[in-house]
């Protein structure tokens, strides 16, 4: 995997928008899912020859980097990757599922996440732990906006049974449990504390200010 | 590198071996205004032979001149629907000077663009001017010229501009006749998207600029041509246009959708540095803040553009002034009102606020706009995105046998992403709106008061911290580099069933408040000096 990470990395160097690298780029894909890695970048550069010949568009590939893309959240990476498809890929019908799927993941609504994933199981096929990163992606909303949760709830949110879901949590280091509520470990941001906004005035803009009247 | 060259090279000599028959055709209306300008007035002859005379003198302050005031008025004066004379014509005129021709031809084109139609015969030799231009250029023929900045910048400038005009002409297909889409289909790499980028990356390969600016504004090499070590960046002209061409390549990445990229390019600008080379042309300061932002909007980095569009802002103000008289004036406006909607969207996402001046011009232009966006509006938000977004193009070529108008399609698809992500955040302000009420409420009861049901309402407030948890950059660091931060205009948890919203406490903002008002005291002193001085 490194060794074919390295070579891509230097094809992309020399020849970013040669069509002929295209077998390479979609060789580095399958293996991303095969081994639960990733590398957006080289996934984005080859979106962009498909834009560049669009006649060379393998639609299974697309679906994987958009897969791939969609467990990066919170990253960017799934609009950058929508960005580059044209109009005939957009139609595609897995790729419309997978673009149902990010609205879902995007808007907390992952309940319907998991419902739509069940009847569309084959999409996913062959990408290694791509359910448990989006498990993780949840996992981190979640513990941005409850500071105690019962388990119930979150077994729903993660489509997970109740024997799984605590050796999930066990895995992230969330093991505080009491009359199944779980307490996530204390954030920034599930903490009762007042927040003050200061004043930000960076002497760059002191600086900029001044020297216009000097 | 050469080898890229090498390529694009070749493929314009199979244009001149090939495809001459065909050219033809289209020939007509070049030879007529070759006729046209049989009769050149005479004091357009000797701009020309002076033109010519300066510039290979390397005054390149006399140059500037020539070419930004006097350029513009003989095209005012002789020119205003009619084009210049006629390369071959011109040619008796400054001694058949075959590198001054190349510059002029550009000029000639690009005159074309702006004020006439230009046909797919004047397209098409458009482009292979440039390439014998580039071509040229990459192999070593300026090393002994001296050029403004301002002219280098436009030249790439128009060079991307002519190719994005190129993609939408050869997608409209409605109104082509057999023979121009036969031409079309043959000459594939007539301004080919994969040439074009071939050429930004090889002047910026040549110009060895990213050594330059990453040794601190030095060059790394020599400066003597004999040397082994011989570095380009040392001379300025490809120092310019190395560096122009990596503002080249943001406006590519992003006319094409590819926002990452666009930011990666960047990477070796620096943008503390008061002197950095972008400050030299107005022209291209503005487009490398305009489409900089437009990149953190469409990465949803909203912290980001409100940011630097802030201080872009505000900066354009301060400079526009000395251009009231330029014939980028009109330009600069635009744009300007561009990057105030994109603050404008922008500012609707973010917890940020700028700075009162900036947010005086917003009103003015776009108040009612905000109002509405806050409120939920979608096509507000796409209003205003369509008048400021670049103009996107499609690369590649369209179904020749279907002969359909497909020019819209990429600024279709691109606006339409956006939207989607619109419609994903309109949670948010709602949320907040009855987050703010509360100190500690029951979920379920929120969730009445939203009228929806409690599940529902749970993942508005997982879509609340997802959306309000961002990627930032700082000042200091590249465009592409940054951190994800929470930046959520109300803070809340929820403990269990009940959902506890805190306080936010605001601090006075001293600093900002003597900044204004020492500002307002120089306006004012200012202002008793010129009363003076006009008294006397």
């Amino acid at each position: 995997m490194e060794q074919l990470s390295q070579q891509v990395n230097d094809l992309l160097q020399s020849r970013r928008y040669d069509p002929e690298i295209l077998t390479d780029l979609e060789r580095y894909v399958e293996a991303q899912c095969k081994e639960g890695a990733y590398d957006g970048d080289a996934n984005l550069a080859c979106l962009k020859l498909y834009q560049f010949y669009p006649e060379k568009t393998n639609v299974s590939v697309v679906v994987k980097i958009l897969l791939k893309a969609l467990a990066a959240l919170p990253s960017s990476d799934f609009v950058s990757c929508l960005y580059l498809l044209g109009e005939k890929t957009q139609r595609e019908v897995p790729v419309v599922t997978v673009i149902t799927w990010a609205d879902f993941l995007e808007t907390g609504n992952f309940v319907d996440f998991w419902n739509s994933l069940q009847t569309n199981k084959d999409i996913i096929q062959g990408l290694v732990g791509i359910e448990d990163s989006f498990r993780e992606f949840m996992l981190a909303v979640i513990s941005r906006t409850y500071y105690r949760i019962h388990l119930s709830v979150l077994q729903k949110l993660l489509c997970m049974s109740q024997d799984d879901l605590i050796c999930f949590l066990r895995r992230h280091g969330m093991t505080d449990i009491t009359n199944d509520i779980l307490r996530f470990p204390s954030t920034e941001e599930n903490q009762p504390r007042p927040k003050t906004i200061g004043e930000q005035l960076p002497l760059r803009k002191v600086l900029e200010s001044l020297s216009y009247y000097s | 590198m050469n080898g890229l060259v090498e390529d694009t090279r070749s493929s314009s000599w199979r244009r001149n071996n090939s495809t001459d028959l065909n050219m033809n055709t289209f020939s007509d209306l070049s030879d007529r205004d070759a006729d046209a300008h049989f009769n050149v007035p005479e004091s357009v002859q000797q701009f020309l032979s002076y033109f010519r005379q300066k510039f290979r003198e390397g005054n390149v302050s006399e140059v500037h001149t020539l070419y930004e005031t006097s350029f513009n008025r003989y095209s005012e004066r002789y020119f205003k629907t009619t084009s210049w004379p006629n390369p071959e014509v011109a040619a008796k005129y400054v001694d058949n000077d075959e590198v001054f021709l190349l510059f002029y031809k550009e000029l000639y084109y690009r005159h074309i663009y702006s004020r006439l139609q230009p046909t797919l015969a004047q397209r098409v030799e458009a482009w292979d001017n440039y390439c014998d231009l580039f071509n040229f250029i990459l192999n070593d023929g300026i090393v002994e010229f001296d050029l403004p900045p301002s002219w280098l910048w436009d030249i790439t400038d128009e060079f991307i501009y002519q190719f994005e005009t190129w993609c939408h002409y050869r997608n409209r297909l409605k109104n082509k006749t057999e023979e121009e889409i036969a031409y079309l289909k043959d000459n594939e790499h007539i301004w080919n998207v994969n040439f074009l980028l071939q050429y930004l990356h090889a002047m910026v390969n040549k110009s060895n600029i990213c050594p330059w600016l990453l040794n601190g504004n030095e060059p790394v090499g020599s400066s003597d041509p004999d040397d082994d070590d011989f570095d380009y960046s040392t001379i300025p002209v490809y120092r310019f246009l190395g560096y122009f061409s990596i503002i080249g390549l943001l406006r590519v990445h992003c006319l094409l959708g590819d926002y990452k990229l666009a930011l990666m390019v960047l990477q070796p600008l620096d943008f503390d540095d008061n002197t950095a080379l972008f400050t030299r042309v107005t022209a291209c300061y503005i487009s490398l803040y305009y489409y900089m932002t437009f990149a953190f909007l469409m990465l949803r980095r909203y912290e980001d553009a409100v940011r630097v569009l802030g201080s872009t802002l505000l900066h354009i103000g301060r400079i526009k002034q000395h251009h009231t008289r330029s014939y980028q004036y009109e330009q600069i406006h635009k744009r300007t009102d561009q990057m105030l909607a994109l603050l404008a969207i922008s500012l609707v996402f973010s917890c940020q606020n700028v700075d009162e001046s900036v947010n005086s011009m917003l009103r003015e232009k776009f108040g009612d706009k905000i109002l509405r966006m806050r409120q939920g509006e979608e096509s507000v938000f796409e209003e205003l995105f369509i008048y400021a977004c670049p103009k996107f193009v499609s690369p590649c070529s369209p179904d020749y046998d279907r002969p359909i108008d497909r020019h819209m399609e990429a600024s279709y698809l691109q606006t339409k992403t956006f939207m989607r992500e619109v419609g994903q955040r309109l949670a948010v302000p709602e949320v907040k709106s009855f987050l703010s009420l509360y100190t500690s409420i029951e979920l379920a009861k929120l969730a009445q008061f939203m009228e929806t049901t409690e599940e529902m309402f749970r993942s508005f407030l997982l879509c609340f911290k997802h959306k309000t948890f961002v990627f930032r950059g700082s000042p200091g660091q590249a465009p592409a580099e940054g951190s994800f931060v929470s930046c959520a205009p109300v803070s809340f948890y929820v403990d269990n069933d009940v959902v506890r919203v805190m306080d936010t406490k605001m601090e006075s903002k001293f600093g900002e408040y003597f900044l204004q008002h020492i500002g307002k005291l120089q306006d004012f002193i200012q202002m008793l000096e010129q009363k003076t001085k006009l008294s006397h």
